[in-house]
């Protein structure tokens, strides 16, 4: 027990900390930053989070046609209030703006009219137009609800897609709410589950390399405990990696707290807008619960890797010069799949659960085979 | 010498090194092979080149529009004698056929066919883009981009003169009619994809391959446990001046042999053997919202060399950074990754700096901002700080001298250093 403290604070010693801590700075103003401090990034981006959050509010996480005509009640509602503020100014009467359809479909080529166009949406940003100009094109997508899926229905390319498209469509499961949220959320994860991963590699390598370079397995390999050492290694940085992905995961969670979207949380996935479909129908909250046990794996996966590179590596550029196009190829190729699409429908239901396992077994059977391979080497040269 | 040679050894055997830049080299590879389907139209620019000569003049428009006539009347017999019509362009042909008669023409009808479109394409092109050139107000541009960065008072003076050599440039370029040569049409995207996609690709490789070869050429004793018989002495310790040659000799040949290999391979795949001579601002290589503008008259040839040499040298600074940061760690493990996220805090800094005196500016004068934008070098369009006429020299010459003073410092340091 002892030594196995000891070890885990051999990993998490005071210099590999700061490392890690500036290291996550760097990636964290790289990489992620961007998603939190412009969310929501400009207009109309702005007001589809607002409508957003109000549709959660009165309709609940289901949205049937009585909620459906009183969201097109609303928007009619807002015409009005947007013809009486064209009608009360001037200006706009004496242009012939004097109506929001007329706004709307004003000719570009007039400069007067331009002028005034942007006045309103540019220079005092009025709330209501913009928001009108959002619900327009949200009704515009709850209009073709069916169709949508319809066309996606025709489109399958196999029969078990074209079963649960059907299923969607008997279960009403359309896509009515604004997606602002949800890609936002995306696009946090998938960085920030790059930023874990870079960060599971850069604490979890040295783990066997450090003690054979400063020539300590001599010592370690003749004492009573022996051997066994390597394997109280491996529960160390088993015990370590989920101590850094929990932590990490907090932190980077605190900060995506700021960008206050938990009212989403209990809408299921299929309801956002988005080209996306899924074979399962979890709510974005367990959708955010599926992807941080995937990060988790992953992160696994990679420390079990860093033990085999660690322990088979001559040296430390050598162990780093190996893992590159691992990581590389993960976060270019890996992760968009393994994380964004983790139930998504293009792929057959079987092939991430399966492509997860693989993984996992290929790395830990791996690691199984190095240790034996520790076990008989000899120490001696 | 001797030594020297032997220090490059060490990281120029390195299977890992040599496996990476392997993996590196078929990356490359990849990335140009995926893109080749556009070889066979370039080559029909390097034929209107091989004809017209690389200059556009009216003389030269004038002749290639009777070779256009001349083909499209070949087009009229050939294809279209059993209909009446006659067209006088291949898009107004094109836009009439149908897909049923598309499919009986034969191969070479078809071979045909394209050819001449993206003659006729190239045509309007050189027309179009030279009178929309004439039209972009790159004062309006600046004061625009001024605005948007937030710029005041001497450091937003000092952009507007900027944009106003720009502007003189622009009409230098228009007397001289030095942007009006023919090159593959900004559609194809090849200033791009060749000065950012592949050299971007080039640059992060050769950046971690120097990195870890001068790692290991220069924490080796240290890491081999060989360090108290090699440093005992004080004519022991000058191994590390050995080793910073060495070092450089490896990143050296490493950049070089990723940079050969790659460009030879994409030079073999597109076929660019009539444009060399085309102008980098030509109104052809017009890709984005605004043409290229460099600040000299250059050549693609001249173009491609420079900016390599631009990456050689950035790659040699960063190396010689990365030498003292591995003096003052003597862990490789470290250098690498310490060098790796100073890269990235280097190309945040504009992030992190406040909007005071134009302190945003002044950080992006630095090697990784630099490095970031490949198909912008020695532009005069690029972004507000790297539109500054010398950007590139003085960033290289202050990160130089930076890279220098500390590796020298540590050289230093390092002979009277307890090194137990």
């Amino acid at each position: 027990m002892r030594i196995l403290v000891n070890e885990i604070k051999k990993i998490f010693n005071w210099r590999m900390l700061l490392l890690l801590a500036f290291v996550n700075f760097v990636l964290y103003f790289l990489l992620i930053d961007f998603h939190i401090t412009h969310f929501p990034n400009g207009r109309p981006a702005l007001d589809s989070y607002r409508i957003g959050a109000e549709m959660i509010e009165t309709y609940g996480i289901k949205m049937d046609e009585t909620d459906l005509a009183h969201f097109k009640r609303t928007y009619d509602a807002q015409i009005d209030e947007a013809n009486r503020y064209l009608q009360a100014r001037e200006e706009f009467v004496n242009a012939g703006m004097d109506t929001y359809e007329k706004f709307r479909n004003y000719d570009q080529q007039n400069e007067q009219l331009s002028v005034l166009h942007a006045k309103i949406m540019f220079e005092e940003k009025v709330d209501l137009f913009w928001e009108l100009q959002e619900r327009e094109r949200l009704i515009d997508f709850q209009n073709n609800k069916e169709a949508i899926l319809e066309t996606r229905r025709n489109d399958a390319e196999n029969e078990s897609q074209r079963a649960r498209f059907e299923q969607m469509m008997e279960a009403g499961h359309y896509q009515v709410y604004p997606e602002i949220t949800f890609e936002n959320y995306k696009s946090f994860i998938r960085n920030a589950a790059i930023v874990i991963l870079v960060s599971v590699v850069l604490v979890m390598s040295p783990i066997m390399i450090h003690d054979r370079s400063a020539l300590m397995l001599d010592l370690q390999y003749t004492t009573k405990k022996g051997r066994a050492i390597y394997k109280t290694k491996i529960a160390a940085g088993l015990i370590s990696t989920w101590l850094l992905i929990t932590a990490l995961l907090t932190i980077y969670f605190a900060i995506y707290s700021f960008n206050d979207t938990s009212m989403f949380f209990p809408v299921p996935v299929h309801m956002f807008i988005n080209p996306d479909y899924y074979w399962y129908d979890p709510t974005f909250f367990q959708y955010i619960v599926i992807h941080v046990a995937a990060i988790y794996v992953i992160g696994f996966i990679f420390m079990f890797i860093a033990v085999i590179f660690s322990t088979l590596m001559p040296n430390y550029v050598s162990l780093i010069g190996i893992q590159i196009p691992f990581v590389i190829g993960m976060i270019a190729f890996g992760l968009p799949n393994m994380l964004d699409r983790i139930i998504d429908i293009r792929f057959p239901q079987w092939a991430m659960p399966a492509l997860y396992s693989l993984l996992a077994a290929a790395s830990i059977g791996l690691a199984v085979m190095t240790w034996k391979r520790e076990k008989r080497r000899d120490i001696v040269m | 010498m001797r030594i020297v040679a032997y220090e490059c050894r060490k990281a120029l055997t390195s299977p890992v090194l040599l496996g990476l830049a392997f993996v590196f080299l078929c990356f490359n590879i990849f990335l140009i092979v995926d893109r080749s389907d556009l070889k066979d139209e370039l080559k029909v620019v390097n034929q209107i080149v091989a004809s017209q000569g690389v200059q556009i003049t009216d003389e030269s428009l004038h002749r290639f529009q009777q070779h256009l006539q001349t083909e499209l009347s070949k087009l009229n017999e050939r294809i279209m004698n059993q209909a009446n019509e006659k067209y006088n362009s291949i898009h107004a042909f094109l836009e009439t056929l149908r897909h049923e008669d598309w499919e009986q023409l034969s191969e070479a009808d078809r071979a045909f066919i394209a050819e001449l479109q993206i003659k006729e394409m190239h045509y309007h092109m050189a027309i179009q883009m030279d009178e929309r050139y004439n039209q972009v107000d790159w004062r309006q541009i600046g004061e625009g981009e001024i605005v948007q960065s937030g710029l005041s008072g001497k450091t937003a003076d000092y952009f507007r003169d900027a944009y106003a050599q720009l502007v003189e440039r622009v009409e230098q370029i228009k007397l001289t009619d030095a942007h009006k040569t023919w090159f593959f049409a900004g559609v194809y995207h090849m200033h791009s994809f060749l000065f950012r996609t592949i050299f971007a690709a080039l640059i992060f490789e050769a950046l971690m391959l120097s990195v870890l070869t001068t790692a290991l050429i220069t924490n080796y004793e240290f890491e081999h446990r060989t360090h108290l018989v090699m440093y005992a002495t004080a004519e022991g310790r000058r191994l590390k001046k050995d080793k910073f040659i060495a070092s450089m000799i490896s990143a050296a040949t490493v950049t070089v042999f990723l940079i050969g290999a790659t460009l030879a391979v994409y030079f073999t795949i597109f076929d660019y053997s009539h444009v060399w001579g085309s102008m980098i601002g030509s109104v052809l290589n017009w890709e984005y919202e605004r043409p290229y503008v460099p600040w000299r008259d250059l050549t693609f040839l001249s173009f491609l060399l420079w900016s390599m040499l631009l990456i050689f040298a950035s790659v040699m600074i960063f190396n010689v950074l990365t030498f003292a940061v591995s003096v003052l760690t003597r862990n490789n493990y470290y250098t690498f990754f310490l060098m790796a996220a100073f890269f990235g805090l280097l190309f945040i800094m504009p992030l992190l700096m406040p909007s005071l005196f134009g302190l945003k500016s002044i950080v992006q004068f630095n090697l990784s901002q630099l490095l970031m934008n490949p198909h912008q070098f020695f532009m005069g369009n690029a972004s507000i700080p790297m539109m500054s006429k010398h950007y590139e020299l003085i960033t290289l010459l202050v990160w130089g001298i930076i890279a220098a003073a500390l590796s020298w410092l540590m050289l230093k340091m390092f002979k009277t250093q307890d090194i137990h």
